[in-house]
């Protein structure tokens, strides 16, 4: 018999006094509170479920009969389907958040079809999961009651209108303030870094820079709310409507970046690419990996071979645009294994909220099967000045396994690298990376990529000490 | 401009509602909620005339062999 005691409450799972999600040994629970029984009950029966999980707009559970992990507050014990990867918004690229917002806005729209509402629109609700954006807290819905306004509309805002907004009209790495402000971006900051020329758009004026100065006028004044008006469920509709006009009115012009046309401006022939190809299909083969992060993984070319053949691959650079790309490709092929992310690993995410614990950092969430790290490591040794042997240990904390191309000084990439600075780097060659490597990982094979100076190394890391 | 928002905010205390938020545990921001019974109406009407419009252009479609939809996207 399982024990009751055993149970660990989701480091993230305290805000909402409607329920919590637990752990027993490595099984995820939701229990659902007795305080929300009507409005899940509602969401069940009233059709609402059924069809957000066919529109795959939510995430699926179980009721089951497992002990709850406080029994005097329980009603239901859920096993939701696991999400392969969780991921913050600040990690998204612009057309994720997007997309995480529309279908925010779809859900809201469909609950109230059947009598509900949102009572939360955070964006960590929203995880992607086989491609899609779904919602993946079970319990933010409650009665809709006529007349009331949406309780979720400021948290919507600047969760979602704001960040989005920002990139589209001041500058995309702008998304990097939500790793900051963890319930959104406040909206008189977003009113003041968006340009006044956004006060001409309907809705961004309304929902962003008027909604500011509403804030701030009220924010010291002790108003009862309590007198005639009503919204109408179709003035509720209307605002919802507006802000989905909002969203799409949300658009990024992007420009050249340094890393979007990586391989066509990079020496690689088509027979050192087919071999580095073949090198990553064979190892996949061989290790069968669940999970694979992909480091640098430019527009997901190799992504795609992992993630083609069942690995659930998560696709990560630091490059907005290439994320972009990345993120269209699997929208368009309808690619369910692959997660394109925004991380930068000279200062990848850290854990964030409460206690540093709410929302796990980068290697919280790891330890990957199997790591990719193609053509990073000089960006990593040479542009950022990282030791060989703490770029070993990082990787080592993060994978289980890797796959490391070396990229010695006299290749033409490196050279770049080193043109206008002077060379500091008198360790960085291929005895000193194998000696660092060594510490941590077991050399399996070396591959020489023909037409270059590169090699991949396959490696399996060694037992922790 | 300053003026005109003033003047919205202070026209807005007026017409304020009693929203059911005895259940709410997420704190919806008085100022938020001003602003969306500020804007209620006028959204509502815009909604109601797409509504409309997206029905007399879905009617016409239909009659004419075209594939049309009621519902506002």
């Amino acid at each position: 018999m399982k024990s009751v005691d055993a149970a660990r409450i989701h480091a993230a799972s305290f805000r909402d006094p409607s329920g919590f999600l637990f752990y027993r040994g490595s099984e995820l629970f939701r229990q659902v509170n007795l305080e929300s029984r009507d409005d899940y009950d509602l969401m069940m029966r009233s059709g609402l479920y059924g069809e957000l999980t066919e529109k795959c707009l939510i995430v699926r559970h179980n009721e089951t009969a497992e002990k709850p992990a406080n029994p005097e507050t329980a009603y239901r014990i859920l096993k939701p389907e696991m999400v392969p990867f969780i991921s913050h918004p600040y990690e998204w690229c612009f057309s994720q958040i997007r997309d995480a917002a529309l279908a925010t806005l779809d859900i809201q729209k469909t609950a109230m079809n059947y009598g509900m509402s949102l009572k939360d629109a955070s964006a960590y609700n929203i995880q992607f999961i086989h491609g899609n954006p779904v919602l993946v807290d079970t319990l933010s819905f409650e009665k809709y009651r006529e007349g009331a306004p949406w309780v979720a509309y400021r948290q919507f805002c600047q969760h979602f209108l704001a960040p989005l907004a920002l990139m589209a009209h001041t500058d995309i790495r702008l998304s990097q303030l939500l790793r900051i402000h963890i319930d959104g971006i406040p909206l008189d900051l977003a009113s003041r870094l968006l340009p006044r020329s956004t006060a001409l758009k309907f809705g961004l004026l309304t929902h962003i820079h008027l909604h500011a100065k509403t804030q701030k006028h009220y924010a010291d004044k002790p108003v009862k709310i309590n007198s005639h008006g009503k919204i109408s469920k179709t003035a509720f509709l209307g605002i919802i409507d507006s802000l989905r006009g909002s969203v799409l009115s949300c658009n990024w012009k992007r420009q050249a970046t340094e890393w979007r046309d990586y391989y066509s401006g990079t020496n690689y022939t088509d027979t050192a690419m087919e071999s580095k190809i073949q090198t990553v299909t064979r190892a996949v083969e061989r290790l069968k990996p669940g999970q694979v992060w992909d480091l640098g993984a430019n527009n997901g070319v190799f992504s795609r071979i992992s993630a083609g053949m069942g690995a659930h691959t998560v696709s990560l650079d630091k490059d907005e645009s290439c994320v972009e790309d990345n993120y269209m490709q699997v929208k368009r092929n309808r690619e369910k294994n692959i997660l394109p992310l925004l991380m930068d690993f000279t200062n990848p995410s850290p854990g964030t909220g409460w206690a540093n614990i709410e929302r796990d950092s980068l290697a919280d969430r790891g330890p990957a099967d199997l790591v990719l790290a193609l053509a990073l490591i000089h960006h990593l040794a040479i542009s950022s000045n990282v030791p060989l042997g703490r770029i070993a240990a990082m990787l080592r904390s993060i994978g289980k396994n890797l796959i490391i191309e070396f990229v010695p000084k006299n290749d033409s990439q490196a050279q770049r690298l080193l043109l206008n600075r002077e060379d500091i780097f008198r360790d960085y060659g291929r005895d000193e990376f194998e000696r660092q490597f060594r510490n941590y990982f077991r050399v399996r094979e070396t591959i020489p990529i023909p037409g270059t100076e590169r090699t991949i190394y396959l490696m399996e890391g060694l037992s922790r000490r | 401009m300053e003026k005109n928002h003033k003047s919205m905010l202070t026209s807005c205390t007026l017409i304020m509602v009693t929203p059911a938020i005895a259940h709410a545990y997420l704190d919806p921001g008085t100022g938020s909620f001003v602003l969306q019974m500020a804007v209620a109406a006028i959204l509502g009407a815009v909604f109601t005339i797409k509504t409309f419009w997206k029905k007399i252009v879905g009617f016409f479609k239909r009659i004419t062999g075209g594939s049309g939809t009621d519902e506002i996207r």
